[in-house]
This record gives structure tokens, C-alpha cells and sequence, in this order.
């Protein structure tokens, strides 16, 4: 008796598990139609306030009022940004314009999302990240929740709050910004951190110049990534940088990063340094020497073709290879094409020879 | 006398044992079921948050006499929605047309290229590439048809810092790797990011479609199944075929494959968790579970493809006992991996000895076969209707089409799934311990 009705109730369960799930499935089928229907009402009503902006630059009270109320659910905001997108490629300006002139709510629902979880905040950053005129005519509202958006757990959301300050262009909030993030060990992806400030709306000389200034006050990450930008935007802190690398009290990461950076911008008095580097094993390790043998490459000089080419016999693999293709780059002379020709170290042949071919470069000494 | 009680203590054993597994798996069942619902609603949200973020990952793909399949393969990855890949060939000892379709197809020269040997492997014979397409494609032509060294070689070519291992019966779909790589954005330091593999086929209308062949199909009603049940629990220690991204370095300096290995992901996998155990060191495994490629099984021999892949679990599990999934919780470390092994090693000469039990109870009569058929019975029918719930859950919160005929169909490969193919699973894993070890 009792096991038929442990049995009975199993299959109970069950069955009212498998009627519930498809009760779901109809249920999320009859929204996805709502969600249609929902989405040409907002188009209409979105295109009856554009309209209604070739006569007046701010949206209506109605409609901030509308936008407020309704974007504060996720999904309607979903419904909302999927609809922008698809505007924005049939009339351009005009939603720019539009976007322009709704900011009001959006400052509102900035506050609003501050206290939802990580992935609605992150959502909603990202749809400010999309439309940045959202944010044109803020009242600092949404810069005061973007402060506390940079430091949700979800990386989404931090960075794409990050964009907003790239995007006002005001130096000094986004270096306040980065240390923040940079004190409290916020993971930042190293290339992304690039990325994002080559967005940065305002001067970048300015920028470059107080990430500097402030450069200690970094983790390593963050430091790489600063130099991996100044390599990508400015070339005026050869001196600085060249100052930092040779006080040797920077991690290894951030030194490399220094020696990329010269690679793009040429600086004659780095270069006994880096020549230093190929012949001193003992103090500079396999890392240092390849990263140095691909920078070479800009220091097309008889000494560096010949550190180059002494280098293609390195124990390295990598020093070999990036010593071949930096030398791939450079006029080599008849007698150190025949050098290279005759070298014993099968390795070393092997290498160049493929680099040579690789970068469709003759090996041949022509007379 | 003796034996009628031992027998009787066992019979009462695995009754208790089927009823704390039911009970279990349907607490389990109810409480994933939330999961995977509010992880679907993160994953409508997530999937619009783009970004330019790229890991260079390289692909090795492993072929032998696969000249019908390998210029299809190649021409999906070449369409891959991913901006920063090289594709990297490695032929075992075709005796078909595999090696000229490709260099033909694909426009390959023969290069002289130096490989850096970090894993020795066997010489290559020959290597072909071309940049003329979308990505670098490297063709290596091996002498050996040993799927361990034809991956080592590929690892050792491979130029990015990241790689999969796949085959021509995978299939990936455009963001497929774009997804896979995605948990590097939250984290680089990561080793292992684990995707998830699925039989059958998805088609442009989003409607799922089972592989071809019976087994197949219950294998992919399983597959699901475990997932909605155990999600990334045991993800790592499970010997299913697996679309995983691997960090090359670490890779290496676990000397990639050995050679009684079959080339498998979870072989892998489980090799770098133990390397890392060993030398105290944190091993980031991180689950990317949108990131979905679908496997076509229809050419493989389901019961030895199991009885090849128990085999490889099982050495691999007594190469590599100290695995720590989980550093910072001891406990849930321990009771994870004595689950998973109680599970999957063991659960089928349990089963065995059960079924002995069971049926000299009924030839000795002391056991009532009305009830005990009853039981059994219900137990079964529990299970087919779990297969199907979870089944169920998985297409709706993947947004897929469910139509009356799939609906039906789902029924049908449950009641195989729990009842033929879970024998034929069991029979493939109780004769994987015999035999030759590879």
C-alpha cells in the first residue's frame, strides 16, 4: 500500500513536471507574440515622436513619462533596443536626434537599474553604450550611477559603464575612474582596457599625459595596458617611457610592453639599450630577447643587423624566428646576405630560409 | 541459508538505493529546472552584449580517409562569425583522396616550415599552407595513423596561444567559438573554457533535429538529459566527446597526449587538472554553456565508440587519481568526484549483481515478482519521464520549435534511451575493463 503510493505520487509529479513545462513553452510562445505586438506599438509610437522632433528638440512629457514606465522591465528594454537598432539603419540621424531627446528618462532609469542584478545593470549600460546620445544632456545623474556601475561584479557592465566616461571625454573622470577600478583588483582585460580608451572622445594628449603622471598608481594590467594605447595614439612619451624602462623597477610584462611600444616609435637612445639586451643572457631572459628581436626590426643599423643575425642562432626558438623576420625587414648588404647564406647552425638555415620565403624575400646574394 | 539472506540484504540494498536515487534526481530535476530557466533569461540579455574581443585560437583538425567530409568541415570553420583563427589540418596516413581535395580546394603550397618540437612526436612528412583564404590554413601529412601524435604535432605548429581539438564529424555553429572564448574576457588566466557537444543538428529555422540512428538518438536524449540533471558538475571529469578550448602552454607542459590515449578532450582535460593538482597550482576551468557544437554520430559503431571511451576513463582515471576540481571547497571537491566515479564507473556492475540477485531471489522465491515488476516497472516509467521533462526544458529555454510529431518522437527514443540503450551502455562498459587496453 504505501509503495503504491510512493508510486502513485512519483508519477503525479511527473506528469503535472511535464504539463507545467509545456504550459512554459506555450507560455513563452505567447509572449514572444506579445513581444511582437509590443514592439510595433512602440515603433509607432516612436515614430509618431519623431515626427513630432522636427518641431521641437525635447521628446514630451507623455512620452518620457511612457519611456520611464515601461523600460524599467528588462524585457520591455530588450523590445526597446532591438527596435533602435532596426530603426537606426532605415533613418539615421533622426534617431540620434531622438535618442538626443529622451535622455531625460534615461537619467532616471540609470538610478532605477543601479539597484537591479549585475546582468540587467549590464544590459542597460550596454544599451547606453549603444546609443550614446542617450546620455548626451546629463544632469550628472547618470554619471553618478555610472560611478557605481564601474565596480559591479559583472565585467559587461563595468566596461561598458567605462564607455560612458571614455565617450564624455573628460580626462580626469576617466583616470579617477580607471585607479578606482585599478585599487580595488577589478579584473580589466588587458586589450580591451586598449581598446576602450582609443574611444576616448576628448584629447587624447591630455589623457596620455595624466595616465602618466598617475601611472604608479596602476596594477600591472592596467599599466599594460596604458602603454599598449600610448603605443597606439601617442608618440611624444618616448622619453618618459624610455625612463621607466631603464630604472628596471617595473614588472617584466610592463617592460616588454615599453620595448613594443618603441618598436612603433623609433627613439635613438633606446637603442644601445635594446643591443644590450640581445648580449646580455644573463640578466635578460628568452622573453626579453625575442620582444627585443621583433622591435629591432624599426633600428635598421649595420650593428643591429648584425646582433640580428648573430641572434638566428639563439638557443630560443622565438628569438630565432623573430630575429629571421626582422631581418626579412631590413636592406641587408651583399656581405651580410652571404653571412646569412653560410651560416653552420642548421637551425638557424632552417629559419630564415622559411621567413625569407614567408615574406617572399630572396635569399640569393644577386651581384 | 546463508546466501538467501546475503541475497535478500542485497535485493533490500538496491531497492533503497533506487529510491534515494529517485528521490534524488527528482529534488535535483526541480531545482535545475530553475537554474536553467533564470541562466536562460542571463543568456536573452547576455547575447546582446557584443563586443570586438578576440583570442587567437588555432583548430586542429584530425582526418584520416575523410575525403567525402573534410572540405565541408573546412569551409564551415572558414565562415566561423570569428575574426582571429588559423586552421590547422593534420592527416593520418590517408590512403584516399583526403590530402590532394585539400591542397586543390584550398589552393595549399609545400612549404619547408621549422616546428618548434615542445612534444615529440613522430616526423611529418610533408606540410602545405596557404594564406589566400579567410585564415592561415596549415596542412601537415603524417606517416603515422596515431591520433595522439597527429594532435601533439598539430599543438606543436600551432601558433596562438589557444586551440581545439575537433574532427570532421563536428560541427560548430558561427558563434560557436566567439561563445567558447567569451569566460577569457572575464578572466585570461583561464586554462580550460569547456563548451558543450550535442548530437543531431539545429537548422535555420532554430527546429532540432535528431542524428541518424536509433542509439544516436537516445545518446542524444541522454546527453541532455545528464546536462539539465548534473549541469557543469561533473563536466569536467566526464568521458563524453567535448568542444573545449585549451590554453597551448599548459597543454605542453603536460606533454599534450600519450600514447595509449585516443585523443579525446576529457583525456585531456583530466591530464591538465591532475598536472595542475600535482603541482599546486590553481587550474581555471570555466563553462561557456551556450557555446554549443553539434557532433554527427551517424558513421560511428555506437557500442564500440562506448566500450573505446570507458576504456580511456578508466586509464585515464588510474593515471591521473589526484584531480582537484575544486581547491577552495574540500567537500564538494570529494563528494563531486566520489559521485561522478560511483556513477559512472561503477553504477553498471551494480546493476550486474542486481540483476543476478533479482533473478536468483525469483528462482528461490522468496521475493513476490508481481511487486518486484511493479516496482521496477515504475522505476523505469519515472525515468522516461524525466528523459522527456528535461528534454523538454532544454529545447524551451533554447527558444527551439517544439512540433506534436518531435514531441512524440521525444517519447519514443526516451522509452529506448531507458530501457535498450541504457543496457547496451552498460554491456559497453562492463567489457571495456576486458579485452586490450587500447
Amino acid at each position: 500500500m504505501f509503495m503504491r503510493c510512493v508510486v502513485y505520487a512519483y508519477f503525479l509529479i511527473m506528469i503535472l513536471m511535464i504539463i507545467s513545462s509545456l504550459i512554459k513553452y506555450v507560455k513563452n510562445k505567447i509572449i514572444n507574440k506579445c513581444n511582437q505586438k509590443k514592439k510595433i506599438k512602440y515603433k509607432q509610437i516612436i515614430e509618431t515622436e519623431i515626427k513630432r522632433l522636427t518641431n521641437t528638440k525635447w521628446a514630451s512629457d507623455e512620452h518620457i513619462i511612457f519611456l520611464e514606465n515601461n523600460l524599467k522591465k528588462i524585457e520591455n528594454l530588450l523590445i526597446f533596443e532591438l527596435l533602435l537598432t532596426d530603426l537606426n539603419k532605415e533613418k539615421n540621424n533622426k534617431i540620434e536626434e531622438y535618442c538626443n531627446s529622451i535622455s531625460r528618462a534615461f537619467q532616471n532609469l540609470a538610478i532605477y537599474y543601479k539597484e537591479k542584478d549585475s546582468t540587467q545593470k549590464a544590459y542597460f549600460t550596454h544599451v547606453l553604450s549603444l546609443f550614446p546620445a542617450l546620455m548626451q544632456n546629463d544632469d550628472n545623474s547618470i554619471q553618478y550611477a555610472m560611478m557605481h556601475y564601474v565596480f559591479d561584479p559583472s565585467i559587461y557592465c563595468r566596461e561598458n559603464a567605462m564607455l560612458f566616461f571614455y565617450h564624455k571625454g573628460i580626462e580626469k573622470h576617466v583616470v579617477n575612474s580607471l585607479k578606482k577600478i585599478s585599487h580595488r583588483n577589478l579584473y580589466y582585460n588587458t586589450k580591451l582596457l586598449t581598446d576602450d580608451l582609443l574611444l576616448f572622445g576628448g584629447n587624447h594628449q591630455k589623457l596620455s599625459t595624466l595616465l602618466l603622471s598617475e601611472f604608479d598608481e596602476f596594477n600591472m594590467n592596467f599599466q599594460i595596458g596604458i602603454i599598449n594605447y600610448l603605443r597606439l595614439k601617442d608618440n611624444n612619451k618616448k622619453e618618459i617611457l624610455y625612463q621607466k624602462l631603464i630604472s628596471r623597477k617595473y614588472h617584466k610584462e610592463v617592460e616588454l610592453a615599453i620595448i613594443r611600444y618603441f618598436a612603433k616609435h623609433t627613439y635613438k637612445d633606446i637603442l644601445e639599450y635594446l643591443l644590450e639586451i640581445m648580449k646580455d643572457k644573463n640578466n635578460y631572459n628568452d622573453e626579453y630577447r625575442l620582444v627585443t628581436a621583433f622591435t629591432l626590426a624599426s633600428y635598421d643599423q649595420k650593428e643591429t643587423r648584425y646582433t640580428l643575425i648573430e641572434s638566428l642562432m639563439d638557443k630560443s626558438w622565438y628569438v630565432r624566428k623573430n630575429s629571421a623576420l626582422s631581418l626579412a625587414r631590413m636592406k641587408l648588404t651583399k656581405a651580410e646576405m652571404k653571412k646569412i647564406e653560410l651560416l653552420e647552425d642548421p637551425y638557424a638555415k632552417d629559419m630564415i630560409k622559411y621567413i625569407f620565403h614567408d615574406q617572399n624575400k630572396s635569399l640569393e646574394v644577386k651581384e | 541459508m546463508r546466501w538467501i539472506i546475503i541475497g535478500k540484504i542485497g535485493i533490500y540494498f538496491f531497492f533503497i538505493c533506487l529510491i534515494i536515487f529517485t528521490v534524488y534526481f527528482l529534488i535535483k530535476t526541480i531545482i535545475r529546472t530553475k537554474y536553467v530557466y533564470s541562466y536562460q533569461r542571463k543568456q536573452q540579455l547576455s547575447n546582446r552584449l557584443n563586443h570586438n574581443y578576440y583570442v587567437p585560437v588555432s583548430i586542429l583538425i584530425t582526418t584520416h580517409n575523410d575525403e567525402k567530409k573534410i572540405e565541408k568541415t573546412i569551409k564551415e570553420l572558414l565562415m566561423l562569425d570569428y575574426k582571429l583563427y588559423e586552421i590547422i589540418v593534420i592527416d593520418m596516413a590517408s590512403t584516399d583522396n583526403t590530402v590532394n581535395k585539400i591542397i586543390e580546394t584550398f589552393q595549399l603550397e609545400k612549404i619547408d616550415r621549422p616546428i618548434r618540437m615542445q612534444i615529440k612526436t613522430e616526423k611529418i612528412k610533408e606540410i602545405y599552407q596557404t594564406n589566400k583564404q579567410k585564415v592561415k590554413i596549415t596542412l601537415l601529412k603524417k606517416n603515422l595513423k596515431e591520433i595522439h601524435d597527429a594532435i601533439n604535432a598539430g599543438i606543436n605548429i600551432a601558433e596562438y596561444p589557444y586551440f581545439i581539438n575537433i574532427n570532421t564529424n563536428y560541427h560548430l555553429e558561427a558563434n560557436s567559438l566567439k561563445k567558447l572564448v567569451n569566460p577569457i574576457l572575464e578572466d585570461d588566466h583561464i586554462i580550460i573554457s569547456q563548451g558543450i557537444s550535442r548530437m543531431g543538428f539545429l537548422d535555420d529555422k532554430k527546429n532540432y533535429h535528431f542524428p541518424k540512428g536509433i542509439m544516436n538518438k537516445a545518446n542524444a536524449v541522454d546527453k541532455i538529459n545528464k546536462k539539465v540533471l548534473f549541469g557543469t558538475d561533473f563536466h569536467s571529469l566526464s568521458n563524453d566527446q567535448s568542444f573545449t578550448l585549451f590554453q597551448k602552454e599548459t597543454v605542453i607542459r603536460c606533454l599534450g597526449y600519450d600514447k595509449e590515449e585516443i585523443g579525446e578532450n576529457f583525456e585531456l582535460i583530466r591530464k591538465v587538472i591532475a598536472y595542475s593538482t600535482t603541482k599546486k597550482e590553481e587550474c581555471i576551468i570555466k563553462y561557456a554553456e551556450d557555446a554549443v557544437c553539434y557532433i554527427d554520430g551517424s558513421n560511428m559503431n555506437f557500442f564500440k565508440k562506448i566500450r573505446k571511451f570507458q576504456k580511456s576513463l578508466l586509464l585515464s582515471n588510474s593515471k591521473h587519481k589526484k584531480i582537484t576540481l575544486n581547491s577552495q571547497n574540500k567537500i564538494k571537491n570529494y563528494i563531486q568526484k566520489s559521485f561522478f566515479t560511483f556513477y559512472e564507473l561503477y553504477s553498471p556492475w551494480i546493476k550486474l549483481i542486481t540483476i543476478i540477485l533479482m533473478i536468483s531471489a525469483i528462482i528461490i522465491t522468496y521475493i513476490d515478482l508481481k511487486l518486484l515488476l511493479i516496482f521496477l516497472g515504475s522505476y523505469l516509467l519515472f525515468h522516461i519521464f524525466l528523459s522527456i521533462y528535461n528534454f523538454l526544458v532544454k529545447l524551451i529555454t533554447e527558444d527551439n520549435n517544439i512540433s506534436i510529431g518531435l514531441f512524440f518522437k521525444v517519447i519514443f527514443i526516451a522509452i529506448i534511451q531507458n530501457s535498450l540503450y541504457k543496457i547496451i551502455i552498460d554491456t559497453a562498459k562492463i567489457t571495456a575493463m576486458f579485452g586490450n587496453k587500447k
